[in-house]
């Protein structure tokens, strides 16, 4: 068997793709994790003229730097043309194909352990809180800590009862 | 896409064309999903021209895991996985720029996909150790070869039968490797077949070569293409027969500007042919066996027991020293399995022995030594002696 591997691109103008890359996981809101579609994730921000990048999501920030990569990375499709697999017989004749398209030369790298950000406001915290998602990384991992502490001092410092319109705050401390 | 974007999708430009003191909202994409169908594939740089001009392809069975071959290699495929969140940002794409006239406040950069992971390529030797098992099946003979087209073609079952396309979906390696495996068992297309000769066959060709140049005094240093081919057409060769058995017995010295030439007989191949011959029984004393094979071995050809390495073995039993064919050329080119049935050959090697059976390994990064420490004990009894290799 035997799948080709095509460009589509022509004349190797292989369109670059961006990465932007960090350590752990980004969780939406329980209330946004069926609707990711449209969601913003954070604010990736160049502070000066150096590579140098800020990621900002939720009242995390993370630090990170422009990498290009040692290897460059093609991004490839799958494409099948099994017009004929109900027949049933060797479905795995049913041709394959890759397509090459794009190309991977750099990525936005944060491998620092996030900042929290406690200087924001409140209107702006809430619309972080309603809309993006929150960083995390798996039980015994040492950001773990800061996920706990940042619950603490937030349900804290936002009394939802004095809020007016607490519904999404709600939503996303229960 | 989407008809009516809610917002501007920057792409990936936007965000690695990112001007200082600015920034860009990051979202996951209206379409964002798994989207199993698109790879990432991590190559060298000297590769990306390759796959970019499609000269590359992937081979394997589905039980197999999957190679990609360039012309000339082949690559395993490895995927590895990442426990990052690698945020997968596409080109945007024209409709995208349509609605480009928002202004720069709603430009948002488009998470499509969360990538697991990537595949990476590490360049491996070809596998191709069925080749020989597959060409075995059915060995082009005289009984074939005399039946001409007394059988209708198409009714004909081809059992055992292999085309170019057939070995390329079944073996994992490049062409160019291929190509090589094929010619290293000495194989020819025949009516667009991959085959083998059976040995009767090859037997036959060869001494009706040796015989017209004798017949037609031709110097075998010497063998003009055309008149060759002539001959052998004439002893009831088919052309594309009589030029396989040049190019497998002799060696091209001269060429014409008409693709003709002059050939010299290679005299390595004619002596391990005859002594295949004579081994094919069994093995034999060494002195009958020298005997016999020189007997065969044209004149002017110097049959010394060295052209055979590689493809006799010998052992003393009692006083006598008794020969035995074993070819390095049937045995696997796995290097573990090489081993493996060397050290049954034989308990203990002697370098001299066992370099001739070994050389032709390869393994791309490592090294004859580094493959000798990996399956082999080395013992030397004193610095000045000949090393010897057992099983590790």
């Amino acid at each position: 068997m035997q799948i080709k591997v095509k460009c589509s691109c022509g004349e190797g103008n292989c369109p670059e793709w961006a990465v932007v890359e960090l350590q752990g996981f980004v969780e939406a809101q329980p209330s946004f994790q069926d609707r990711l579609h449209d969601l913003q994730i954070g604010l990736l921000c160049r502070p000066s003229s150096q590579e140098t990048y800020t990621f900002t999501v939720g009242y995390h920030e993370l630090t990170g730097t422009k990498v290009t990569l040692k290897k460059p990375i093609l991004v490839l499709k799958k494409i099948k043309h099994g017009n004929d697999e109900c027949e049933g017989h060797r479905p795995e004749k049913s041709s394959v194909e890759l397509d090459v398209i794009g190309i991977i030369r750099h990525k936005i790298l944060f491998k620092t352990r996030p900042k929290a950000l406690i200087s924001i406001s409140s209107v702006r915290l809430r619309f972080l809180f309603n809309r993006t998602p929150t960083i995390t990384r798996r039980k015994g991992q040492r950001w773990e800590l800061l996920t706990l502490w940042r619950h603490h001092v937030w349900e804290q410092a936002l009394n939802p009862k004095d809020d007016n319109d607490s519904q999404d705050w709600c939503l996303y401390s229960s | 896409m989407e008809h009516s974007q809610p917002e501007y999708y920057g792409g990936a430009e936007a965000v690695l064309g990112l001007q200082p003191n600015s920034s860009i909202s990051v979202a996951y994409n209206s379409l964002f999903g798994p989207h199993d169908d698109l790879i990432l594939l991590e190559l060298d740089d000297k590769l990306v021209p390759e796959v970019i001009h499609e000269r590359v392809v992937l081979r394997g069975q589905p039980d197999e895991d999957a190679v990609l071959c360039t012309d000339t290699k082949t690559y395993a495929i490895k995927f590895v996985g990442t426990s990052n969140s690698v945020f997968l940002i596409p080109p945007s794409d024209k409709l995208m720029q349509v609605c480009n006239d928002k202004g720069d406040d709603n430009v948002v950069a488009s998470v499509i996909k969360v990538s697991p992971g990537s595949m990476e390529l590490v360049e491996i030797a070809p596998k191709l150790d069925r080749l020989r098992t597959l060409l075995s099946q059915n060995p082009y003979s005289f009984d074939e070869a005399s039946e001409m087209d007394t059988v209708d073609e198409a009714e004909t079952p081809k059992i055992g039968l292999y085309r170019w396309n057939d070995l390329t979906d079944m073996l994992q390696g490049s062409d160019v490797e291929l190509r090589l495996g094929l010619q290293s068992l000495l194989a020819v297309e025949i009516d667009g077949y991959w085959r083998t000769l059976d040995d009767k066959y090859m037997n036959g060709i060869l001494n009706m070569l040796l015989h017209d140049t004798i017949l037609q005094d031709w110097s075998i240093n010497a063998l003009n293409q055309d008149a060759v081919l002539c001959a052998l057409e004439a002893d009831g060769y088919s052309r594309n027969i009589a030029s396989h058995c040049l190019r497998v017995f002799c060696d091209k010295v001269h060429e014409d500007a008409g693709g003709s030439g002059i050939w010299t007989l290679n005299a390595r191949r004619v002596c391990v042919h005859f002594a295949r011959e004579i081994l094919r029984e069994g093995k034999m004393k060494l002195q009958i066996f020298v005997d016999e094979w020189i007997r065969k071995v044209p004149d002017g050809i110097n049959a010394s027991f060295d052209i055979l390495e590689g493809e006799v073995l010998t052992e003393k039993i009692g006083v006598e020293t008794w020969v035995y064919s074993f070819s390095v050329s049937s045995l696997p080119c796995t290097p573990k399995e090489r081993f493996s049935i060397l050290f049954r050959e034989r308990l203990r090697w002697e370098w001299k022995d066992l370099e001739p059976f070994v050389r032709d390994l390869s393994v791309p990064g490592l090294t004859l030594e580094g493959l000798l420490l990996k399956y082999t004990r080395r013992t030397q009894p004193t610095v000045d002696a000949e090393p010897v290799f057992s099983a590790r």
